[in-house]
């Protein structure tokens, strides 16, 4: 390659890389030293504060439970939608129906959230119904409940959701089901040993998006999670707009970030441990090596599938099934 | 294993129809080939088969048991899809104990049976590969081996050859045709090749348009071809012609003594699978002596060709047509179609020409193929033949040599238009 294209490249990339630099890794750093750097001087002092507050630890199992619930629920009702867009909807019409699908993605959250505030109220035109058909009590509603703060989320996240398994359900060879199915497999047996590892990465992409960004999210409950339904993340916003901006808070940020990683982390490797057979006949040593004792075989690096599938997520996941399968095994 | 019964099977998808009222016997243990060009509806068959799709009518029926409704994990029917649709996060051992697992197989039978397999199309040291890391080649064994593991009734193969580049392509053939042996089961494959059709079935099955064009063996279906359709599908070279009574014989002609074959003779030249008689068998049922008519075609005149059309079941209406529309017009003929294969023409050095030659034609070119060479002539500005010559018999012609050619009847079959 041309060294001076090379360089020309670099040059362009320089913008987007300083930004990401500054706007992500300088924070973190910030906050992790605000963290670490109480009044009595360096140390974990502040963690301490944090850990031994019961209060703080029932609201962050509280949130990362929410979050499992919001990302389960969410992939639950997004997925079949996604199947349906991307395997039995014309090609022609599938834009029109993704642009439906990412509406609420375009739509200000605040607006959002008013309006599930309108929809879920007593007497609003979801209760009103319900009401008159005897199925709620007067003046009933599950606003200001954690509920409504969970219908919020679910809601929220369907939009991107479906457009991630989309990519992936587009994309598996339907002659592969059909391989499955002739093999025996009936239908519940091949969403599990040939969707799911077929869709593996995008899941995990999905559940990182909505994970991540549930925890740590904090305007929902605000406006329609009521007094039961205070998140860490509402914890976090309270103390820096109450001006008490110390190194707790700090704390308590860093403390929700490395929680909420880890349980992504976890749910990364589960579903990496789902896509692999679950008793190969492939001998176990052989099977769980090392990616890196593989590479030395002949034909290997000449990989006609891998080299040619596209994008950088196809290579990712190449990558990440051997590596976990080393941690669990 | 089992015996596999076709019948009216037909599929629309929308406002098209794919398949027409396909009746069709694949006897147990033998090897089927569905041929025909894209959109002849030959995958279709398969899929319906397979329980991939359903047919709008028609029946399946499986060594006895009747496919209708069930799905495909419950007909037993191996499946070798094209490109053959291995699971990549699978290596080549679990693919190929996929079936096996759901079947329930216990364990130590299901690695016993995947060594046997493995070792059955000799991938044996291959086992602990991802599919990705195999050649094409490779990949198809193993898809074959995934097949054949879960002791099916009837194999199915969709296209098995295509993705192959051609030296690996023919050592799978030969593979192929080995398994088929060793398995012994009953396999139907979809083919566009008819190269590929030949050399493995032992009945092949044209179809074009949703409907059988001919059934029949592979060695009968190339030399005895129903239809100009057939005949051009095999790779048989086929001609606009004028059939007419020789000047010589005129004189009997013109009494209108043509006879008309006995029935139970044409009946029994097409019947599908018959004992395989070949070429020229039923030469006994032409209706005036093969001498007393000439065939002008390409610019060539022929003689002692036999107007009867032996190998369709609809062979003693042509038969009759042509003798009756001869008896008609015996001087100015009747228009016909003649399919020549290219073996039966030969071509030789105009001044080495024995007396049954056709008429002089020049070399348009020559294609050297190795033990065979392929000499296109053309004669009196007509189109261009075919003939094939074992290479040794080209020695000495060149493009332009002025040329003999003569034409074995029995290579020659005619269609009334």
């Amino acid at each position: 390659m041309n060294p001076l294209a090379r360089v020309g490249r670099l040059i362009l990339a320089m913008p987007g890389i300083g930004l990401l630099a500054l706007f992500s890794i300088v924070p973190l750093v910030l906050l992790v030293v605000d963290a670490v750097n109480a009044p009595t001087g360096l140390g974990f002092d502040q963690f301490a504060r944090v850990v031994e507050n019961p209060q703080y630890l029932e609201r962050l199992a509280f949130t990362l439970g929410m979050a499992f619930v919001v990302t389960v629920v969410s992939i639950a009702i997004s997925w079949p939608v996604a199947w349906t867009i991307g395997r039995h909807v014309g090609e022609r019409n599938r834009p029109v129906l993704l642009a439906l699908v990412i509406i609420p993605f375009l739509t200000s959250q605040l607006l959002l959230i008013y309006a599930m505030m309108v929809l879920l109220g007593a007497k609003g035109p979801l209760m009103a119904p319900l009401e008159s058909l005897g199925l709620a009590a007067e003046g009933a509603s599950i606003l200001y409940t954690p509920w409504a703060t969970l219908v919020m989320f679910v809601y929220e996240s369907i939009s991107v959701i479906v457009i991630v398994l989309y990519t992936a359900a587009e994309r598996i060879d339907p002659r592969l089901l059909a391989a499955s199915r002739t093999l025996g497999a009936g239908q519940v047996r091949t969403f599990f040993t040939v969707i799911v590892p077929a869709s593996a990465t995008q899941l995990i992409a999905a559940v990182g998006i909505t994970f991540v960004a549930t925890a740590g999210a904090f305007a929902e409950s605000a406006v329609l999670g009521g007094p039961e339904g205070t998140l860490f993340g509402n914890i976090i916003a309270d103390r820096i707009s109450g001006g008490g901006d110390d190194g707790v808070t700090a704390a308590l940020a860093v403390v929700l970030l490395v929680a909420s990683l880890a349980v992504v982390v976890v749910l990364a490797l589960l579903i990496t441990r789902v896509s692999r057979p679950l008793r190969p006949l492939t001998d176990l040593d052989t099977a769980s090596a090392p990616d890196s004792a593989r590479s030395g075989r002949p034909g290997r690096s000449g990989q006609p599938g891998r080299s040619g599938r596209p994008g950088p997520a196809s290579v990712r996941r190449s990558r990440s099934i051997p590596t976990a399968a080393e941690v669990l095994t | 294993m089992s015996r596999l019964t076709l019948s009216s099977l037909s599929k629309s998808f929308g406002s098209k129809t794919v398949l027409k009222g396909i009746d069709l016997e694949v006897p147990e243990g033998s090897f089927c080939a569905l041929l025909g060009p894209s959109g002849s509806g030959k995958t279709t068959i398969l899929n319906i088969v397979a329980g991939i799709e359903t047919a709008d009518t028609g029946t399946i029926d499986l060594g006895g048991r009747s496919l209708k409704g069930l799905p495909p994990e419950r007909r037993n029917i191996g499946v070798v899809f094209q490109s053959y649709a291995l699971f990549p996060h699978l290596s080549v051992a679990d693919n190929i104990a996929f079936g096996l697992k759901s079947r329930k197989v216990p364990r130590a039978d299901q690695r016993r049976k995947v060594a046997e397999v493995l070792d059955l199309v000799g991938l044996g040291e291959l086992a602990d590969r991802k599919p990705a890391q195999l050649s094409g080649g490779q990949q198809q064994r193993v898809a074959l081996a995934r097949a054949l593991v879960i002791e099916p009734d009837l194999l199915l193969l969709d296209e098995p050859l295509s993705a192959l580049d051609r030296k690996v392509r023919g050592d799978m053939q030969a593979e192929l045709a080995r398994i088929h042996r060793e398995a012994g089961v009953t396999t139907v494959m979809v083919t566009h090749d008819q190269e590929e059709a030949l050399s493995l079935a032992d009945q092949v099955v044209l179809l074009n348009d949703g409907e059988i064009q001919q059934r029949d063996t592979p060695e009968r279906m190339y030399r005895n071809p129903a239809s100009p359709f057939v005949a051009g599908f095999m790779g048989v070279q086929h001609f606009p012609g004028v059939l007419r009574v020789a000047e010589a014989a005129g004189a009997g002609v013109g009494a209108g003594k043509t006879s008309v074959p006995a029935a139970s003779d044409v009946l029994g030249a097409g019947d599908v699978l018959g004992a395989g008689d070949a070429l020229g068998a039923s030469d006994a049922v032409t209706s005036t002596s093969p001498q007393d008519h000439v065939l002008e075609v390409a610019g060539l005149a022929l003689t002692g060709v036999d107007i009867h059309v032996p190998g369709g079941a609809s062979s003693a209406t042509i038969g009759t047509t042509i003798g009756t529309a001869i008896d008609a017009a015996p001087r100015t003929g009747v228009n016909v179609t003649a399919a020549i294969a290219a073996e039966a023409v030969s071509v030789c050095a105009a001044d080495a020409a024995p007396t049954s030659a056709a008429g002089r034609a020049t070399v348009d070119r020559i294609v050297f193929l190795g033990p065979t060479a392929e000499v296109i002539v053309s004669a009196n500005g007509g189109p261009e033949i075919r003939a094939l010559l074992l290479s040794r018999d080209a020695v000495g012609l060149h493009e332009g040599s002025e040329v003999e050619v003569s034409i074995d009847p029995a290579g020659v079959r005619v269609w009334a238009n």
